[in-house]
């Protein structure tokens, strides 16, 4: 057995190709580790913006962001710079710890969550944990307080609103989230992405499974990791014209950049876990291609190596998430956003059944029929 | 002594700093972040000692669950500052449970912490690994792994961290008793709202 939860990258470090060029002490693989995965991290976090940016302007008739860079293309690592250097303003009567500790909860945990998602199946993984999934979802469990946390030290009616009203629609959606994915788990009997992933290549993407059930998960698991990231048409908390920014109100400067990274980071997180629940991970196309490719003359080794090669699968996973970026885009700029009723109505009188029937038909349809 | 100690023994620290915190501050909100805070740190102990699994559980009920129930409790009603007692003995009799826990884990954790650099034993530690943390683990390639290992995790902890985890237990106590402190309060009759006022006022008139 594999030394689990080990160092970061640790497998991939130690395989031949690297370790017979040059030997890596413990402090330079977690340093490279933390490295790798930060690095990916920031750098989607201003490119995904950006394309958001410029899809929601091509559908809403305009232009987007031109002037800053090559059509537009700086724009974002200016609006960073800017937010950096303006002043931190902390209003008078906040709670200075929770106004502080708050945004820093939210921020580390947010980064924490990528640990166990792997890159690749050649052991580009920061955190191989037994309990994979689980370990995410105990890590997004601790959002809420936070957020609740960050509304009451603002000392402002609507960031304590706002705190609320987030508190609440976080519990909602996390429950249909996680019911929906039960029957996956039963199916592979791994809590890690890692095994979730492989067992997909083998046996064929989740959400194209039992009958429409997969699928039903899907869409529930999307939706309900959709409202997490309390996006439009999600975003009641928030609610602009109501409760101005919501819990984020009375933040400003560098403390609201950061607020504007954990919002990214959760849709890349959110979109990440369907990826790699659903849409089989960093597997390039699923087993039903490969085995279509094999049959019109390509050679299995060759599907199989191309399948297996780290960069394609690489590629493969930022192409797909790229691919939910745009999904998002396409939600913000087409749909209004809902009612608070509607809105917790929506998670448990409709997702929260839902989730359950998709999970009794996966788990009928792999053990019973 | 191994990496992974050394993290334990700056995780118990966090964790009786966020204690003492959670009992001295005025606020009952920053009071109630700090229990959080506190029971987090207990999560990532559990982490530290292998058993992924009631890492879970502690963080997202604990941290995550109970916590929320904790925040809305306090926001619904009407509680900004904290009453404190105003002579030490008042403050004595209020709380003797949770300074004697105190005492006992910031004794305990002081003692092996001193204990620790006395001897030495943390200088391998810098130097060398983060640890073998597979050691206490006998799961025999099942898949399900975190099962596996939440069945020798007393075994694990009752030998590594033996002098400690009992007061870990009681860490929990402390928490109970003083969510119960938080919200425990006697209300002084002029205070209340007039029709809460009149109706008690008229109860006692009838007992009497």
């Amino acid at each position: 057995m594999s030394q689990r939860p080990g160092l970061p990258f640790e497998k991939f470090f130690t395989q031949d190709f690297i370790s017979s060029r040059i030997e890596l002490p413990t402090w330079a693989m977690v340093a490279l580790g933390t490295t790798i995965l930060g690095t990916y991290v920031m750098v989607n976090q201003l490119v995904a913006p950006f394309l958001e940016r410029k899809v929601m302007a091509r559908m809403q008739g305009r232009r987007g962001p031109v002037h800053v860079g090559k059509f537009g293309s700086l724009q974002i690592p200016a609006d960073l710079l800017k937010l950096i250097l303006k002043e931190d303003i902390r209003p008078a009567g906040a709670d200075r710890v929770g106004f502080f500790m708050s945004i820093a909860i939210i921020s580390v945990t947010s980064i924490l969550s990528f640990a166990p998602l792997p890159w690749g199946s050649n052991g580009l993984i920061a955190g191989d944990f037994s309990i994979g999934i689980l370990y995410i979802f105990a890590i997004f469990s601790l959002f809420p307080p936070a957020m609740m946390i960050g509304g009451w030290a603002s000392n402002s009616k609507y960031a304590l609103i706002g705190g609320f009203r987030s508190a609440g629609q976080l519990i909602a959606y996390e429950i249909p989230m996680f019911v929906s994915i039960l029957g996956i788990i039963a199916v592979v009997q791994s809590y890690s992405l890692l095994d979730i992933t492989e067992y997909q290549a083998q046996h064929g993407w989740f959400f194209f499974r039992y009958w429409g059930f997969g699928l039903i998960a899907g869409v529930v698991f999307f939706l309900a990791g959709y409202a997490e990231t309390e996006r439009v048409p999600f975003d009641i908390p928030e609610a602009e014209a109501e409760l101005v920014m919501g819990p984020r109100t009375e933040f400003s400067g560098p403390r609201y950049a950061l607020i504007m990274m954990v919002e990214y980071l959760h849709l890349f997180i959110n979109s990440l876990l369907f990826i790699y629940m659903f849409m089989g991970g960093f597997d390039p196309f699923g087993h039903t291609v490969a085995t279509f490719l094999t049959n019109i003359g390509f050679s299995s080794s060759g599907v199989n190596s191309f399948r297996t090669n780290p960069l394609v699968q690489f590629l493969a996973l930022t192409g797909k998430v790229y691919f939910f970026v745009f999904i998002a885009a396409w939600f913000r700029s087409a749909l209004a956003r809902l009612r608070i009723d509607q809105l917790l109505s929506l998670g448990w009188k409709i997702l929260l059944p839902l989730s359950l029937v998709a999970t009794g038909g996966i788990l009928a349809g792999e053990f019973y029929l | 002594m191994q990496m992974i100690e050394i993290l334990f023994f700056i995780v118990a620290a966090y964790i009786i700093l966020c204690m003492f915190l959670s009992i001295t501050v005025t606020k009952v909100m920053s009071s109630a972040f700090w229990l959080i805070m506190m029971l987090a740190g207990v999560g990532v102990i559990f982490l530290l000692a292998n058993s992924e699994i009631v890492f879970f559980i502690q963080v997202s009920v604990y941290g995550g669950g109970i916590a929320v129930l904790l925040l809305f409790s306090i926001l619904l009603t009407e509680h900004d500052e904290r009453v404190f007692p105003e002579g030490m003995s008042e403050f004595l009799r209020a709380t003797w449970s949770q300074v004697v826990i105190y005492l006992l884990l910031l004794v305990n954790i002081v003692y092996l912490i001193v204990a620790t650099l006395r001897d030495g034993s943390y200088k391998a530690a810098l130097n060398g690994e983060l640890g073998d943390t597979n050691i206490p683990v006998h799961s025999s390639g099942g898949r399900v792994g975190a099962f596996d290992r939440t069945l020798n995790f007393t075994d694990y902890l009752w030998s590594h961290f033996g002098n400690v985890l009992p007061f870990i237990g009681m860490l929990f106590l402390a928490a109970v008793l003083g969510a119960v402190k938080i919200v425990i309060r006697e209300w002084e009759i002029e205070e209340l709202k007039p029709e809460v006022k009149q109706r008690i006022m008229d109860q006692m008139e009838t007992e009497a």
